[in-house]
């Protein structure tokens, strides 16, 4: 059963530039319990993708065709009945907690305010759950934590907040737009583990947009592998991983770096990586964005 | 008995000590590092955002003056050496930045960009500059069509060949590379680095990678520093430190860093849960008090 | 269920239409932004040009001595008799007396702007890329100065030093460098944060070169605009200053000088006062529309770098 059906969707973007057309004509579906991972470099459409889908790209700016169905309402063209979902039936995972969080407001009333997307509650309810979402995301203290605010945390904690705050409103998707790329190594293994188990207890759809093959590896079913505005390979995400079919996915496994396997004690496997003609492939043109 | 021949270090980080003022205080940001670089080789300092690698990489450019220790470069201590004397010096230490957008000039061309180091060293004639210019140019695989060109018209790998080219202008015996490549795409700084491999391998010159990448540093270095918190955790040759970590934190970063390749099974929370079970020096969990 | 087969799409052949229309373009951000900026340009040149072309051109176009007195002539409306603007209580032709009036307020407008913008840079420059006791001092004395109550100090300084035109072109310039000032200093000390300032450093170039070589042109161009939209204040200050009577004295007829020698007579002989004062808001509206729509083109160029 679908929780999202994207068919053939498209957005332009009028810029001083000139029309851009940054996603062409992508499908792609996601059921419940499922992650399904955007990946692909920087200018490929993928955030594009994922800010359209949730229309919070400028109505003066892209056009968006196709259609993208969400829990009955088509995104694309009912924007009306849409309006009314996001934050509910669908919501965001922001990249950048920093910039996400209003630095004036305390992490219990921006919450709060999440909470109350779903329905008006009385206040020590309100708490009540605020608190119930904290701990959901596994924060110490979360009594302490309400009356903070963003600049008095870490950047794991407020993309914990992050997820709480999405999480509000028992959402059916949620769109995590490269939710761990700012933070360092080390704690975006607790969020990607985080997000996991979240979903396995809630059963909610995941769309992971993201520029790291590892980060992609670990969470997702399928993976769509997005350049220049479309998908040039779709799988799933073990079989991508392991025999990829055209040049571009080939390109993007080989420019990673190789560390081999390791759990925890010894190294397991040491891979010689196979030696990849990185020149023979069409990379980055040499000759200027403006030949 | 016969006594092994000294080593011929270009850089040697003796003891450095370099604090921030702060509000009510300072802040040891470098606390009692020392490591050495021998002519020719690759070392490499990785550790978590904050943990002073960067902090190091400025003080050995002299953008930062240490509290204490010494940074003996070529024989010479320049940790306190006042700017007169350290002038002439500095050309033979470059640095290659992190951020490509904002480390060149943005009103300069290339040409331009690359030929003031060389105006520097002495080179009057402006048709020599420009000839010199554009033979670095080539050399980091930039176009001929490329020299008149301004920054905005580069994307970001190419503007990081400029930034290299021009350091290499300066006739240095280091260079420092500060995350380098961690602001570009996977398969451009897969190129990128493949361009100073190329470059050490044609002219010798001595590298200092700072990087949070292990992976990247797995490829390209001869020794690794490990680094948190200001202090050192862990140094050796790279094959021992990254396949058999002593320090806990070394290996919480070993862990962390996902290879895509080495992961098997559908969505492997075990992975990440493993990773939970590594004592971490920096608990993910704790909140840093802004008080 | 779906289940997604393993797919590699090949390049396909043509891509789907567009589904921007016209209407859609012509609404968007981009587009309007663009309209607007071009359309204050536009607007702005015509303007100024309306008034600083004639005034320029006042000696070789066939204008009556603005002197030149003709009792029986006083008072004549606008349009009558040969006098565009119609005349003075003495009989002066006031076009005239606007345009030459006008080329002595353009010219102190324009000297006291370069003067101030120059000081105003330079200093702005110097505090924000040095910091330190150079910024402190310099930002005391623009804190000083912009507490000062604006007019008293210019009568201040007229009144002791004699309001000559160089006087009461230093004066202006005085009263306006602090804002340059603070402008370059905010550019400069963006700028310095970023690595090709410290490029520069670690290339081993000294300070004031950087300064000169790498900073200051990637900023002129928005202090410049700035500096353009003080002509129109520089103008202004003048007529004020002229109208007070602490402005050049005769026989330099400036536009303040000519509204206050007009002021008794407003409710009977409008023009007097209104014409000049029309002429002046179109320069400054003028000003204000070009440098306005210059700013937004430098700042979406900007962007887009």
């Amino acid at each position: 059963m679908n929780v999202l059906e994207v068919r053939d969707l498209s957005i332009e973007l009028m810029t001083t530039a000139g029309i851009i057309r940054a996603v062409d004509g992508v499908s792609f579906s996601i059921e419940a319990g499922q992650t399904v991972t955007i990946i692909g470099e920087s200018g490929s459409g993928k955030s594009t993708t994922a800010m359209g889908l949730l229309r919070l790209l400028p109505e003066d700016l892209a056009v968006i065709s196709g259609h993208a169905i969400l829990s009955g309402v088509d995104v694309v063209t009912q924007a009306k009945a849409f309006a009314k979902l996001r934050g509910r039936a669908v919501a965001l995972i922001p990249q950048d907690a920093m910039t996400a969080l209003s630095p004036v407001h305390t992490i219990g009333k921006q919450l709060g305010q999440a909470v109350l997307r779903k329905g008006p509650l009385p206040k020590p309810a309100l708490r009540e759950r605020s608190v119930e979402l904290l701990t959901q995301v596994r924060i110490p203290r979360p009594e302490d934590q309400l009356g903070k605010y963003p600049h008095q945390l870490s950047g794991g904690m407020l993309q914990r907040v992050l997820i709480a705050m999405a999480l509000a409103a028992d959402p059916v998707l949620l769109v995590a737009d490269e939710p761990t790329s700012a933070l360092d190594v080390t704690v975006q293994a607790g969020i990607l583990d985080l997000l996991m188990e979240l979903q396995e207890r809630t059963k909610v759809a995941i769309l992971m947009i993201t520029h790291d093959l590892g980060v992609a590896r670990l969470i997702s079913d399928t993976i769509h592998v997005m350049k220049d505005g479309r998908f040039v390979e779709s799988g799933e995400v073990e079989q991508i991983v392991a025999q990829p079919e055209t040049d571009y996915s080939r390109k993007l496994l080989a420019a990673v770096p190789r560390l081999g396997r390791w759990d925890g004690e010894n190294e397991v496997v040491a891979q010689p990586r196979e030696a990849v003609d990185l020149e023979a492939v069409d990379l980055e043109a040499v000759n200027g964005v403006n030949p | 008995m016969s006594q092994s021949p000294e080593p011929d270090l270009v850089l040697s980080v003796k003891n450095l000590v370099v604090d921030y003022a702060v509000h009510g205080g300072t802040f040891r940001a470098v606390d009692d590092v020392s490591f050495d670089i021998p002519r020719g080789a690759t070392v490499a300092i990785v550790g978590e955002s904050g943990c002073g690698k960067s902090t190091i990489a400025k003080a050995i450019v002299r953008l930062l003056k240490p509290a204490s220790g010494a940074i003996v470069l070529n024989g010479q201590d320049i940790a306190q050496m006042p700017a007169r004397t350290l002038r002439p010096l500095r050309s033979k230490v470059q640095m290659v930045f992190q951020d490509p957008y904002g480390s060149l000039d943005p009103h300069l061309t290339a040409e331009d960009i690359v030929g003031e180091p060389i105006g520097l060293r002495g080179v009057r004639s402006a048709k020599d500059r420009r000839a010199e210019a554009a033979r670095l140019l080539d050399q980091v695989g930039l176009p001929a069509s490329a020299r008149g060109r301004r920054p905005s018209e580069f994307s970001g790998g190419q503007r990081q060949r400029i930034g290299i080219a021009r350091a290499l202008a300066s006739r240095p015996d280091l260079l420092v590379c500060d995350e380098a490549t961690s602001a570009l795409d996977v398969s451009v700084q897969a190129q990128v680095l493949q361009l100073l491999a190329d470059i050490q391998q044609q002219s010798g010159l001595t590298y200092l990678m700072i990087s949070h990448n292990l992976g990247v540093v797995r490829e390209n270095s001869s020794t690794v520093v490990v680094m948190s918190r200001g202090q050192v955790v862990e140094q050796g040759p790279t094959e021992q430190v990254i396949n058999a970590p002593r320090m806990p934190y070394t290996r919480a970063l070993r862990a962390a860093a996902l290879d895509p390749l080495a992961i098997v099974g559908r969505k492997p929370r075990e992975v990440v849960s493993r990773l939970n079970k590594i004592e971490f020096l920096e608990d993910p969990t704790l909140l840093e008090d802004a008080s | 269920m779906t289940i997604l087969n393993r797919t590699s799409l090949a390049a396909e052949g043509l891509s789907k239409p567009s589904a921007v229309t016209r209407s859609l373009l012509r609404r968007s951000a981009a587009a309007r932004r663009e309209r607007s900026a071009k359309v204050k340009m536009i607007l702005g040149a015509i303007l100024t040009a309306l008034v600083v072309l004639p005034i320029v051109l006042a000696q070789v176009l066939p204008l009556p001595d603005p002197n030149a007195q003709a009792i029986v002539k006083r008072f004549a409306p606008p349009l009558s008799g040969g006098h565009l603007f119609g005349t003075d209580q003495l009989g002066r032709d006031i076009l005239s007396r606007v345009l030459h009036g006008g080329q002595v307020s353009l010219t102190i407008g324009v000297l006291a702007v370069v003067i101030s913008g120059f000081i105003g840079i330079v200093l702005g420059a110097l505090a924000g890329f040095f910091g330190g006791w150079i910024d402190s001092i310099i930002s005391r004395l623009i804190e000083a100065q912009l507490s000062l109550p604006l007019l008293m100090m210019l009568l201040l300084v007229v009144a002791l030093f004699g309001p000559s035109i160089p006087v009461i072109t230093f004066v202006i310039a005085i009263a306006q460098w602090p804002e340059p000032a603070r402008l370059t200093r905010s550019l400069v000390l963006v700028e310095r944060e970023k690595p090709y300032v410290q490029s520069a450093r670690v290339l081993g170039l000294p300070q004031l070169t950087t300064l000169v070589r790498h900073v200051l042109p990637n900023i002129i161009n928005q202090v410049i605009v700035v500096v353009l939209l003080l002509l129109a204040t520089a103008v202004l200050m003048e007529s004020a200053l002229s109208f007070l009577g602490a402005g050049p004295q005769r026989p330099f007829a400036t536009w303040g000088r000519i509204i206050s020698d007009g002021q008794e007579f407003i409710t009977t002989s409008w023009w007097l006062v209104t014409l000049p004062g029309v002429v002046i808001a179109v320069l400054v509206v003028g000003v204000n529309l070009l440098a306005d729509g210059v700013r937004d083109r430098v700042r979406r160029r900007k962007v887009e770098s």
